[in-house]
């Protein structure tokens, strides 16, 4: 990876390999995830995904992309620790492939930089239609979480784990706050974000970055900036009361998420062997509580763990039958006993660490993933490839992952069950 | 043993394509720079194959709804542990999927790729079912169905399929039901399996990082010749009308979802794959973000970025699609239908239709760029009756005139229903 600084707090990496067909240029805005500033925030990328000064019309942009073989142009909302990330992508094909010899991925770089730069505005302030529109679409996503029960309960218990930390926060945050939006706060808040945002800039593909840099580069020359450090909070990992939440909903099939917060989780070292651990745990198809939860017991159709390094947090999530839901919870909690005492094998440790390395491997064989994987690495900061990780996680020890379950407490217990019949 | 190269004049990738002596179809595309591989082993069998019979039987016979998709469960057990047990020892990560007329076993392997061959060859090929372990997955399945019973984009689907079809099993969902599945027994599996996974009926797809040579010596090895074998799947009775043109269920959902759906004419196999490449194309040129029906559809509020147009189709199925979140699908639908009637009289646009034909163009080369796309182009191509490149050439070779017959010839209002999941009225 080639990082290079563009402008203080302005970054670009580039990532470059011959293989692919195609380029990835993304650019993320990032901010501290607040409850007063997340809503105007979020219908950020989405508003200015509408135009720009050049294409002022939505339609003439979607024709443009077009016209780029096909370009996809993604606006998204991401959160990852105390950051909200405002995130602008553009995929398209490599010039090598296009018909007409046409420069496709600077061709890219120049549009994304267009509508992150030189939005469309109407007397000074995004379009009061747009505005309308994004709202809606804003609330319609926030309350499409309720269609994903599996998500939705995640999310619950991600909120109940992390009360009053910014990682509690719901990364596109709440219809009222969306309800309230006008042209004149998410202006303010876009003018916010381009002065003080710390800015990532990343391309992934076989063409050539440095090219795509020196876009960026003379766009961003004459942006006014606020220098101030990017600051990252903590996330607060203690554990009081464990706090048991039931909420009722229309469904057939129970879902019971288990939050549990890492103590003291403050190298790499402990980090990696946490992963090892969780992977153990509930992260493959041979793991503890796939094999034992759901084939021995046939309790649920899924059962899983998975952990988040950024927060130190763990989430075990399995649908159950509602009358279940006790027999669920104690097994997924006796299989977590296990892992604390080490009962596992030296087989399954091993075959767990194939596991891991197999999937770092397979990283580098997609743009999305090559993007996500080092989106991720410039949160920890870090900037580690997955061959450098595969090195990492192969050196925890069955002790090191012993260590790391008696370091991961129960915080949070959720059940998504039925609703009683009136 | 019989090998062609299959090549792209146009950009260039190519793969091969071998005929193995036990009668297998073996598709390699071998991929520089690439850390994983991706095997595909699948047999042209799915849901919809619910009535069949051999050459050398007498009678059709009727299994269960849900059977391919049980089976596909199934064969992941055999006498000396599961499937997942044993690719845990290569690292590889392992999956099936079950659609409407296919079943593949698959894995994605970057280190240890010949044992995890071995592990996929030979499980897929060992049947094991006794009547305990199918009562066991009538448990597990029967989860797996209360999860798509709740799952409001599965039901608003398969509602559209249910008001379009009146016999054809593509109405029916692909896990079936728990009734159905009850019906399962160990002797129905063995039935369906030495039918459908007979080798001639099936294929060995894969891309990325792998040795031609490891694939043939692995194959020459487990794999025993399978007598020739012709399926007869019968005939559906399916007539050209639809069932009925609106359905409704109500599910908590925040904004009403639905499909407006039409029933195409459906021909061969080969014309049904043709048909559904120029139909996305079709369908992106109508409603497409580009259209100047999205762009009114959306000012107005009735759609937002969710809506999206798809084709669906098979051995003797078709069916164009446009779904969506809006608060008012009827106007979606009144309005769809006014535009279609007015481009089929009108004609189709060229710059909109030069636009959309380089976009289609750019999508299909991009998605080449990942072992997992490749291998599963070149499956389905072949179970299709062409070559994975030829949909390039289907695209770049389109003309304006013949998408204006396609458009005049399809999306037929008689032919046409609405399915709407929306939350209960309190």
């Amino acid at each position: 990876m080639i990082r290079q600084k563009l402008y203080e707090n302005i970054y670009f990496s580039g990532i470059t390999d011959p293989k692919f067909k195609s380029n990835r240029i993304s650019v993320n805005l990032m901010m501290p995830l607040r409850e007063d500033t997340v809503s105007s925030q979020a219908i950020l990328p989405f508003l200015m995904r509408k135009g720009s000064k050049k294409l002022p019309d939505f339609t003439l942009l979607n024709q443009r992309l077009a016209e780029l073989y096909g370009a996809s142009l993604d606006a998204d909302v991401k959160k990852s620790g105390s950051c909200q990330i405002l995130n602008l992508s553009i995929q398209s094909l490599d010039d090598r492939f296009s018909i007409g010899g046409e420069a496709v991925a600077s061709e890219c770089a120049k549009l994304l930089c267009d509508l992150t730069l030189e939005p469309h505005f109407e007397n000074g302030q995004f379009p009061q239609k747009d505005l309308e529109l994004e709202k809606q679409f804003l609330i319609d996503t926030i309350e499409a979480e309720i269609n994903e029960k599996r998500i939705y309960a995640l999310n619950r218990c991600t909120s109940i784990l992390c009360e009053g930390q910014p990682f509690g926060i719901g990364k596109y945050g709440t219809v009222e706050g969306a309800q309230a939006l006008t042209a004149q706060m998410c202006t303010d808040a876009y003018r916010q974000v381009i002065k003080t945002a710390r800015i990532e800039i990343l391309f992934i593909g076989s063409g050539d970055s440095g090219a795509v840099m020196e876009v960026f580069r003379s766009a961003f020359a004459d942006v006014q900036r606020e220098d101030r450090p990017f600051e990252v909070q903590k996330p607060d990992t203690s554990v009081k009361n464990l706090k048991q939440v039931t909420e009722p909903m229309e469904v057939t099939q129970g879902k019971l998420v288990l939050g549990f917060k890492g103590q003291e989780m403050d190298s790499q070292e402990k980090q990696n062997a946490a992963q090892v651990m969780c992977a153990l745990y509930g992260g493959t198809p041979f793991s503890r509580l796939f094999l034992n939860v759901r084939e021995k017991l046939s309790l649920c159709y899924y059962c899983a763990a998975r952990y988040d390094k950024v927060n130190s947090l763990m989430l075990v999530d399995s649908g159950v039958e509602i009358e279940n839901e006790q027999k669920a919870r104690e097994a997924i909690l006796e299989q977590f006993e296990v892992m604390k005492r080490g009962d596992f094998t030296e087989e399954e440790l091993q075959n767990t660490f194939l596991s891991l390395i197999n999937a770092l491997r397979t990283v580098e064989d997609s743009l999305g993933g090559l993007e996500n994987w080092y989106l991720t690495q410039i949160m920890l900061g870090t900037s580690c490839s997955p061959a450098e990780q595969i090195e990492r996680v192969s050196k925890v020890t069955r002790q090191d992952v012993i260590d790391a379950a008696n370091h991961m407490l129960l915080d949070t217990v959720y059940f998504l069950t039925a609703k009683e019949e009136a | 043993m019989e090998k062609k190269i299959i090549k792209s004049a146009r950009i260039g990738d190519e793969y091969l394509e071998i005929k193995h002596p036990t009668g297998l179809t073996i598709l390699l595309c071998p991929m520089k720079g690439y850390n994983s591989a991706y095997a595909l082993f699948g047999t042209n069998y799915g849901s919809v194959d619910c009535c069949f019979k051999t050459d050398k039987e007498e009678a059709f016979v009727t299994v269960p709804e849900g059977i391919a998709h049980f089976l596909e469960h199934k064969l992941f057990e055999s006498e000396d542990g599961d499937a997942f047990s044993k690719y845990a020892k290569t690292g590889a990560s392992a999956n099936a999927y079950t659609s409407f007329d296919k079943t593949c076993y698959l894995f994605s392997a970057a280190e240890n790729f010949e044992a995890s061959l071995e592990i996929l060859l030979n499980f897929v090929t060992s049947p094991y079912f006794t009547e305990e372990t199918v009562q066991k997955e009538q448990g597990i399945i029967g989860q797996e169905i209360s999860m798509y019973d709740d799952d409001p984009q599965w039901r608003v689907y398969f509602n559209l399929l249910g008001a379009l079809y009146h016999n054809h099993p593509v109405r029916v969902d692909i896990a079936g039901t728990k009734a159905s599945i009850a019906k399962i027994d160990a002797k129905l599996l063995y039935r369906c399996y030495n039918t459908f996974y007979n080798l001639n009926n099936m294929v060995l797809s894969i891309a990325g990082n792998f040795e031609v040579d490891t694939v043939l010596e692995l194959a020459d090895k487990i794999l025993k010749p399978a007598e020739p074998i012709t399926i007869d799947r019968g005939e559906v009775k399916e007539p050209d009308s639809i069932v009925k043109s609106e359905v409704v269920q109500n599910l908590p959902v925040a904004a009403p979802l639905f499909y407006l759906g039409f029933k195409e004419k459906a021909g061969d196999v080969v014309y049904n794959t043709k048909a559904q490449v120029l139909y996305e194309l079709l369908l992106e040129i109508v409603a497409g973000e580009t259209s100047p029906i999205y762009r009114k559809l959306y000012d107005e509020g009735l759609i937002n970025a969710v809506f999206a147009s798809e084709v669906m189709g098979g051995r003797d199925y078709i069916v164009n699609f446009f779904a969506g979140e809006s608060r008012d699908p009827h106007a979606v639908k009144e309005q769809l239908l006014g535009y279609i009637a007015q481009l089929k009289r009108d004609g189709i646009d060229p710059a909109a239709f030069g636009r959309c034909k380089k976009a289609a163009y750019g999508r299909q080369v991009r998605s080449l760029n990942n072992v997992e796309s490749v291998a599963s182009l070149m499956l389905l191509s072949h179970f299709s009756g062409i070559q994975s490149y030829d949909v390039l050439d289907f695209i770049a070779d389109c003309t304006l005139e013949q998408m204006n017959e396609l458009l005049r010839s399809s999306l037929d209002p008689q032919k046409c229903a609405l399915s709407i999941v929306e939350a209960a009225e309190e």
